[in-house]
């Protein structure tokens, strides 16, 4: 039983954390509390569907359509709905939630409202101190790592994710350093659609794909980034760990009917007891 | 002069005025003539689940089919729809505007349970017939029978699921049973409508030789069940019996068939009631057995079933639900009722419906009196089947074995 909590909450922390850490950076750097985010995971997984499934490419390819298509929506959608709009609060949470609706409609239409079956990537099972986990869910938790890693080398020794930084730190300075703080942001919203739908691509062969199946990863999502404190990646990455664990660990030991209600004890908690998150300063908050 | 300008134009006036009303009294008459050559029957079901699609859908075929033979009574069937998202709220909101607006004369549909109990107290407000496809809580029946003048407008030409229960623990578990698999963990989504049927399995498990192990319950939305089947593991149960409506059990077939874990799944499934499944699952559900009913694959339960089947897998290219074929029957069991009572009177047709006795495809319809539900799970009547998905897609019935095509199979990570 430990050894299945071990790995079962490694798998569900790996999926939260590619999904948090792209919409805490698009917190941090552009203020926008993205509600299409998860809808960037649903399209993820049916673009992985479609072009694997439906237009029989290999499956290499499907993968790299799939973020190509969500990483243009994602453009589009910050070029045309978000950027206007000029960092409005109530307008940016407003038109996201619109298009994650719509998105969802489109699939629903498109598909309809059964569950789509993606067949693994990898087929087999892997056999970890006597628990056998099967080797999709295993890739998950590799290429997650892999990528965050990536990541964080990106943002912390690349000239670009200097450029990051210093806009989600101070837009205003940036500029006047030369930073062009509108390309920050395309390219953040870029980077957090893909991680969105890589997450979704990588658990449609366990998980299926459904027109709803974008709703609770956005709750997760919101709840790991405020969990960790607005803009944080460490603090996002370490969110998701409390609360993949927790959730497994409640499902294993006390019964899987009550498991999201972790999700929803933690955000409740974290808004009364420490509003500004694990690694927020309180005037963050 | 000006005076006799508007003289001269008041004849005009009263003219144009005479010819409107003219022509809105001869729109309002052709539109009542209308209304009366039509006999409007409203599909309230949700149209998110596969269950409300393929309802409205077998409605249609069924109407255009009447239409075709001269319609009810001289009276052509139209079809109006409304959608319920298996909310009780926004499925009452959809009855009355069927009732209100389109002035619908019957209903049929309800997909869900819950959303079928709330809308039943609003239909003696309406004077309304309502026939429920989809639901099978026993509390909708157990409401006609305790309040027979409110609830009496409800009929169910469809499965109350405590038949289902028999047909689970007589028929399909014993068959494990007899195989020498006699221990069984329940694998239960929480909703309303199987919350008494734990009660009724383990009460009934023994008698057939069974021992019941566990009861695993998890939330509907729940998407991974690693901890699900660690706990039925665990329980070291020879076989889970899933009680499944409303939840995705393509996720859940395709975990087990992911993981492999050391158990049988034999139960209720009714999104897996469809000859799609296999495919919507990539095949993850061979050797699922599920309790069935209506036409779900090409079978002969009556000699209506197979045309029905043929008909409209062609017409929408795909086999129909358990609910599309219970619908389909449900129009013509509306238009043999109104026809043996020459009149489309509520309580004309509550008489009438009473004494159906209508072979569709499903089966042989007939209706309890006090309970208004239709005979579901003998041969005689509307049978339930045990089916099994086989290796290759073979959709196979084990029982009854009237109409059985193959014996009962092990997945094959446990042969």
């Amino acid at each position: 039983m430990f050894l299945e909590i071990l790995v079962y909450g490694g798998v569900a922390s790996a999926i939260y954390a590619m999904l948090a850490i792209g919409l805490t950076l698009i917190v941090g750097l552009a203020r926008v509390f993205n509600m299409a985010h998860g809808a960037f995971y649903m399209l993820g997984a049916y673009g992985v569907f479609s072009a694997s499934q439906l237009l029989n490419l290999p499956l290499g390819v499907a993968v790299g359509l799939s973020l190509l298509v969500v990483a243009l929506i994602a453009l589009m959608v910050e070029r045309i709905c978000l950027r206007p709009l000029k960092g409005s609060l109530e307008g940016t949470l407003f038109i996201t939630l619109i298009l994650a609706l719509f998105f969802e409609e489109i699939i629903h239409l498109a598909f309809g409202p059964a569950a789509r079956a993606t067949p693994a990537f990898l087929s087999g099972r892997v056999v970890l101190g006597g628990t056998t986990v099967p080797a999709q869910r295993m890739l998950v938790v590799l290429v997650s790592i892999v990528i965050i890693l990536g990541l964080w080398v990106f943002i912390s020794k690349t000239k670009i994710g200097g450029a990051i930084l210093s806009v989600s730190q101070d837009q205003e300075s940036a500029s006047l350093m030369g930073i062009n703080a509108k390309k920050m942001i395309v390219l953040v919203n870029g980077i957090a659609a893909c991680l969105a739908a890589l997450a979704g691509i990588l658990v449609a062969p366990f998980l299926s794909s459904s027109p709803t199946m974008w709703v609770m990863p956005l709750i997760k999502s919101f709840t790991i980034v405020i969990l960790g404190g607005l803009g944080s990646v460490i603090g996002s990455i370490m969110a998701a760990l409390i609360l993949g664990y927790s959730e497994t660990l409640v499902a294993f030991l006390i019964s899987p009917r009550i498991s999201e209600l972790v999700t929803l004890i933690i955000l409740f908690l974290v808004i009364v007891l420490r509003p500004a998150g694990l690694m927020g300063s309180k005037t963050e908050a | 002069m000006k005076r006799m300008k508007k003289l001269h134009r008041f004849p005009v006036l009263v003219a144009i005025c005479i010819g409107i009303g003219l022509v809105l009294s001869g729109m309002v008459s052709s539109e009542l003539q209308a209304a009366e050559d039509v006999f409007k029957i409203g599909v309230v079901t949700s149209f998110k689940m596969e269950c409300g699609t393929a309802t409205l859908k077998a409605a249609e075929m069924a109407a255009e089919e009447i239409n075709s033979q001269g319609g009810i009574l001289g009276r052509q069937i139209k079809i109006f729809s409304g959608n319920s998202e298996s909310d009780p709220e926004k499925g009452i909101m959809a009855l009355k505007r069927l009732v209100e607006k389109d002035k619908v004369h019957v209903l049929l549909g309800g997909a869900s349970s819950g959303v079928v109990l709330a809308q039943m107290d609003y239909l003696k407000h309406y004077n309304i017939i309502y026939l429920a496809v989809g639901p099978s809580s026993p509390l909708i029946a157990k409401k006609v029978a305790q309040n027979y003048d409110k609830y009496k407008y409800e009929f169910r030409p469809f499965v109350n699921a405590l038949d289902v229960c028999k047909a689970l623990v007589g028929d399909e578990l014993s068959m494990l049973v007899k195989k020498g698999f006699k221990k069984f963990a329940i694998l239960r989504e929480d909703a309303a409508w199987n919350r008494g049927l734990v009660k009724y399995i383990q009460g009934n498990l023994p008698k057939v030789g069974g021992e019941l192990v566990a009861v695993v319950d998890f939330d509907p939305k729940t998407i991974d069940f690693a901890p699900v089947f660690s706990k039925i593991t665990a329980s070291k149960a020879d076989v889970a019996i899933p009680i499944i409506a409303h939840s995705d059990t393509i996720t859940l077939y395709k975990q087990w068939h992911e993981m492999k874990p050391p158990f049988r799944m034999v139960g209720i499934n009714n999104p897996g009631m469809n000859a799609k499944y296999w495919d919507q699952t990539g095949g993850a559900c061979e050797s699922e057995v599920n309790v069935t009913w209506g036409v779900i694959l090409r079978a002969k339960i009556t000699p209506k079933s197979i045309p029905f089947f043929d008909k409209y897998s062609s017409k929408y290219k795909e086999a129909p639900h358990a609910c599309g074929s219970t619908a389909y029957d449900a129009v013509y069991i509306l238009a043999n009722a109104v026809e043996r009572a020459k009149s489309t009177k509520t309580e004309d047709l509550i008489k009438s419906l009473e004494d159906t006795d209508y072979v569709g495809s499903s089966g042989r319809f007939v209706f309890d009196k006090k309970t208004h539900d239709a005979n579901f799970g003998s041969i005689e009547y509307c049978p339930l089947l045990v089916t099994q998905w086989q290796e290759g897609g073979k959709f196979e019935i084990l029982l009854p074995k009237e109409i059985a095509t193959s014996e009962y199979q092990d997945p094959p990570w446990l042969k």
